[in-house]
């Protein structure tokens, strides 16, 4: 079997874990797990930590009175304490073709698929493998419940949701696949990951974004009306975020797109500006449903971009604890 | 317009395709690339890439522009018109008549002159120009402009028909400026074609410079070949008359056209080519002088009657500028006699007392004399008197008006001037038997009030012809109050100078082997102010200069480009192989004395330093002969040619520093002053469109 030979390290090399160990991987919502885990969950009752004081209101249980403050001050709150779940994370790697893209040579220790040394480029595909790999070991390690989707105009291979031992193989051989020739549409792959999905879920899609905006817009809607988290972490090449090409050549959309005859150093401004312009819009659309937007470039290492993420997220967390 | 360097130019254009194949060489071989943001990149390109390609046409276009101008740069654009090609215009035809235009057009057309090369140069210019255009004609020297308005295309054609060369040097700066001024007063757009054979010398090297004219100047410069001219060394031959005591003054003079940046002294040498003896001299330049004279005086033999004095300046130390004319005279060292008695009670002078002053050294140039009371001319008391002023003719008696007879009829010059005082004595009638058959001298004195003026345009006359150049100006402010009138017919008698009406205020006639010359008013100021303007002291010297001269005391053979009298035929030695088409016109009166005389001229040469060894690879000599001076029975012209070609080279002239170089230099320099503009626009142009460096998003 092709994926016979797969290890953790192709996905993980131990720069990347090392990078991400001090940090602990925490859903900004209240996750509803079902297991005890590190999270916070949206149900207060008997947990071992406490939260704050409340005053009582009517219906309140007198159970939970705090008949210390009431001896002391003569007023009555009620105490509440915060339980603590597991986190369920859904990871949706875009497998379109546009994420073949890469103009980085492959690195020792940058992990990666065959299809990636056969290539010899490392592609924006291989970025979001790497990183979608590097979270959900993240989240076995504390035992939350990871699955994987890789997706283009569909889901192309998935792998449900489990915090077994056998599921970080399951996840890497679901990454070890290639781009396939079809545009992405996240409705669609989000569509489908909603009908497997019933507890509230942090869904962390890796893609270029490069499609249409109003795909992008309806899947977090749905996300969204759900109930469930988002982090997109947009994954692109160097080359394209910077266009340092002097060329003066034809150039060939990796979906389908007509040949474009373009000298990069006229429109290399303009092209800088509708690229900026672009990811200043998924990020006001993340933002407006509540959901982060990272951007990758895969030219530098996956460990510092998604350390800076979930130290973020985490001072978030604890941000709205206080 | 013109190149000098045509195929450069030719080379610049076909550079400008360079750009455009390069341009095109690599697009052809863009591979394409694979994209994943095509969707922007195709909003990228609809934002800039229209105004981007208008610049990048742009920039080739100044890239193409720059390799075009570069191009043309070098290969030196000679003229540029700016005038329509089918638009009429007025042409200002300038053609060099000066006296190098008599040398031959080049060996590949032998007979053609430079002028009849020149001439053909205009008239094919005025063939070729747009229906409706006029022509003005001007030459380079004598009677500068030939049409006081412009005319027609063929009425000019037929003026230039008409042109021949003179015997002087050019005026072309002079001319170019009368064209120009000419062009100025037309509203037709105006065009001067200068045509001159430049490197033959005509124009001197300071001269070429050329005034700067508002309309286009086009130069044809019909002096195909590339022969430097010079004029090295003058001789004189004189037979000395019995008259001469053996002494005699040589004077060597140096004129040139223009006093800018000359040299101030010209060393000479002469030497008498009988006794091959040479006597250095220096002629010195006044400030702003274009003569200078070197005297030398010599003794001779006053037994030999033949004599030969050539004259040499050396080769390195004659600038074109100064070749104009070197000219040699001879005169005898014996001191001017001048007849008149000894009077102190004349107020306002005498006229001895005015012409002695005339003759006294001025600038170098000064000619010994001595008085003589005119009752002591006896027979014999003239004897060694070449030149003789009679300024009392009616203290002449019958005795001495012989004696000064057979005095000038021996050779001497005899000049006459009116007695100044009321006298009953007949001076008259013995005066005009001495100036010739037919010639009247009236006895009444006219009293002109107001007085006469001279001519603006005086005679051609050998007498004035070295000043000839300044006599308008210098008689310009002579009044005449009193003269005499003499009549005459014109074979015996011609006019020096006349006054406004046409009658003679100067005559020369010839008697004998001597020379009369009368001056029909005395020069003190109750008869004129002769004596008291400029002219006087240049006339008075000139005239016993030049009418020594003229004495029947032999002709003159002038080597190089000098003063060439009417009828001249020029010998023209050239480098190599075309020493064959040279050819020596003599007279049977001739003066070249053979084999005599050519040693003294080599030896006389050498000693100059202007050997062959010494000087550089052959260039143009050229030798003017005068055919009435010239004994082809005595004189080997083959010899005398051959030696020339071998001996007499100088080094060419600087004959590159025409102007046609250096205006195609000025237009080379404008084109590359342009070509940096165009690196500038294109540099300013790349930097106001050029992308900032990308930085990470």
């Amino acid at each position: 079997m092709a994926n016979q030979g797969l290890r953790a390290e192709q996905y993980l090399s131990p720069e990347t874990l090392a990078q991400l160990a001090p940090f602990e991987l925490r859903a900004k919502m209240v996750a509803d797990g079902v297991m005890n885990g590190m999270h916070q969950s949206p149900l207060q009752g008997m947990a071992v930590e406490f939260a704050a004081h409340r005053q009582y209101s009517a219906g309140d249980s007198i159970r939970h009175l705090d008949w210390k403050v009431f001896g002391r001050s003569d007023k009555l709150y009620v105490k509440e304490y915060r339980q603590e779940t597991n986190l369920d994370v859904m990871i949706l790697v875009d497998g379109s073709a546009s994420m073949s893209f890469g103009t980085l040579g492959v690195k020792q220790g940058w992990g990666g698929t065959d299809a990636t040394r056969r290539r010899g480029a490392w592609t924006k595909f291989d970025h979001a493998t790497a990183s979608a790999a590097a979270l959900a070991f993240l989240c076995l390690s504390q035992r939350d419940r990871v699955g994987v989707a890789v997706g283009a105009d569909g889901l192309r291979g998935a792998v449900r949701k489990s915090a077994t031992r056998d599921q970080w193989r399951s996840i890497v051989r679901c990454l070890s696949s290639e781009p396939v020739e079809a545009r992405f549409s996240p409705a669609a792959c989000i569509n489908q990951l909603l009908a497997q999905t019933s507890h509230r879920t942090l869904f962390v899609i890796l893609s270029d974004f490069l499609g249409d905006p109003e795909g992008l817009r309806t899947a977090l809607a749905r996300l969204r009306h759900r109930g469930h988290d988002a982090m997109l972490l947009a994954m692109l090449d160097r080359r394209e975020l910077t266009l340092d090409l002097d060329v003066e050549a034809p150039f060939i959309g990796l979906e389908g797109e007509d040949a474009l005859d373009v000298d990069t150093r006229t429109i290399r401004k303009a092209y800088l500006d509708e690229l900026q312009r672009h990811l200043q819009g998924i990020d006001r659309q993340a933002r407006a449903f509540g959901y982060d937007l990272q951007v990758f470039d895969t030219h530098e290492s996956v460990g510092p971009v998604l350390a800076a993420l979930l130290s973020r997220r985490e001072g978030m967390v604890a941000g709205g604890r206080r | 317009m013109t190149f000098i360097s045509p195929w450069l130019a030719v080379a610049g254009a076909a550079a400008m395709a360079l750009p455009i194949l390069i341009h095109l060489f690599l697009r052809r071989r863009q591979k394409p690339i694979e994209w994943a943001a095509m969707e922007l990149l195709r909003r990228a390109v609809q934002q800039s890439q229209r105004a981007r390609r208008v610049e990048r046409w742009m920039l080739l276009v100044l890239r193409c522009l720059l390799l075009l101008l570069v191009g043309l740069a070098i290969a030196r654009p000679a003229t540029m018109s700016t005038i329509a090609l089918n638009q009429p215009v007025v042409l200002g035809i300038v053609l060099d008549n000066g006296v190098a235009s008599r040398a031959a057009a080049s060996p590949a057309t032998p007979g053609q002159s430079a002028f009849d090369a020149a001439r053909g140069a205009c008239v094919e210019s005025i063939r070729a120009l747009p229906g409706g255009s006029l022509v003005h004609v001007l030459t380079t020297s004598g009677t500068i402009e030939h049409t006081s308005e412009a005319v027609d295309p063929d009425r000019a054609v037929a003026i230039l028909g008409t042109l021949a060369p003179t015997n002087e040097p050019s005026r072309v700066r002079e001319a170019v400026d009368r064209a120009d001024d000419a062009l100025r007063r037309t509203t037709m757009p105006g065009r001067i074609v200068l045509a001159s054979p430049f490197s033959r010398g005509a124009i001197d090297t300071e001269a070429q410079v050329l005034p700067a004219t508002k309309a286009t100047l086009e130069i044809r410069d019909v002096g195909s070949d590339d022969q430097g001219t010079a004029a090295i060394v003058s001789m004189v031959q004189r037979t000395l008359g019995p008259q001469s005591t053996g002494s005699v003054t040589v004077d060597v003079t140096v004129t040139r056209p223009s006093h800018e940046q000359a040299r101030r002294s010209i060393p000479v040498t002469v030497t008498d080519v009988m006794t091959d003896r040479s006597t250095k001299a220096d002629a010195v330049f006044v400030e702003g002088s274009q003569r200078a004279v070197a005297t030398v005086t010599l003794v001779v033999d006053p037994s030999v009657t033949e004599h030969g004095w050539l004259a040499s300046i050396p080769a390195d130390r004659q600038p074109a500028d100064d070749l104009r004319s070197a000219t040699i005279s001879t005169l005898s060292a014996d001191p001017v006699l001048v007849l008149d008695r000894e009077r102190l009670d004349v107020d306002e002078g005498s006229s001895a007392q005015w012409i002695e002053r005339a003759l006294e050294p001025i600038a170098g140039m000064g000619l010994a004399h001595r008085r003589m009371d005119p009752s002591e001319v006896r027979t014999g008391a003239l004897k060694g008197s070449t030149a003789i002023i009679i300024c009392r003719p009616e203290l002449l008696d019958a005795t001495s008006w012989a004696e000064c007879t057979t005095a000038c009829e021996s050779g001497a010059l005899l000049v006459v001037v009116p007695p100044t005082e009321d006298t009953f004595v007949e001076w008259q009638d013995p005066c005009a038997a001495l100036l010739g058959p037919g010639v009247t001298i009236r006895r009444e004195v006219m009293e002109h009030d107001p007085p006469r003026r001279l001519q603006p345009q005086q005679p051609a006359s050998p007498i004035t012809q070295l000043i000839a150049s300044e006599l308008t100006d210098l008689v310009a402010p002579v009044e005449v109050s009193r003269s005499v009138v003499i009549d005459g017919p014109s074979t015996t008698l011609s006019p020096i100078l006349t006054m406004d009406d046409g009658s003679p205020l100067m005559v020369l006639s010839t008697r004998g082997r001597g020379v009369v010359v009368m001056l029909a008013s005395a020069p003190v100021p109750s008869w004129s102010t002769l004596a008291t303007k400029p002219i006087f002291v240049p006339l008075v010297q000139e005239t016993i200069r030049q009418g020594e001269v003229l004495l029947d005391a032999g002709g003159s053979v002038m080597i190089g480009l000098g003063r060439l009298p009417e009828g001249t035929t020029e010998l023209r030695p050239v480098r190599g192989s075309t020493t064959g088409e040279a050819s020596l016109t003599v007279d049977p009166s001739g003066m070249i004395v053979g084999d005599e005389v050519q040693p003294g001229i080599m030896q006389a040469i050498q000693a100059q330093g202007a050997s062959a060894e010494s000087l550089r690879s052959p260039s143009l000599v050229a030798l003017n002969v005068d055919p009435t001076a010239c004994d082809p029975q005595r004189n080997d012209a083959a010899r005398l040619t051959a030696w020339l070609n071998q001996t007499i080279t100088t080094p060419a002239v600087e004959a590159s520093t025409d102007t046609t170089a250096r205006s195609s230099t000025r237009a080379s320099v404008w084109l590359l002053l342009a070509a940096a503009v165009v690196i500038l626009a294109e540099t300013l142009l790349g930097r106001m469109f050029s992308v900032p460096e990308p930085s990470s998003t």
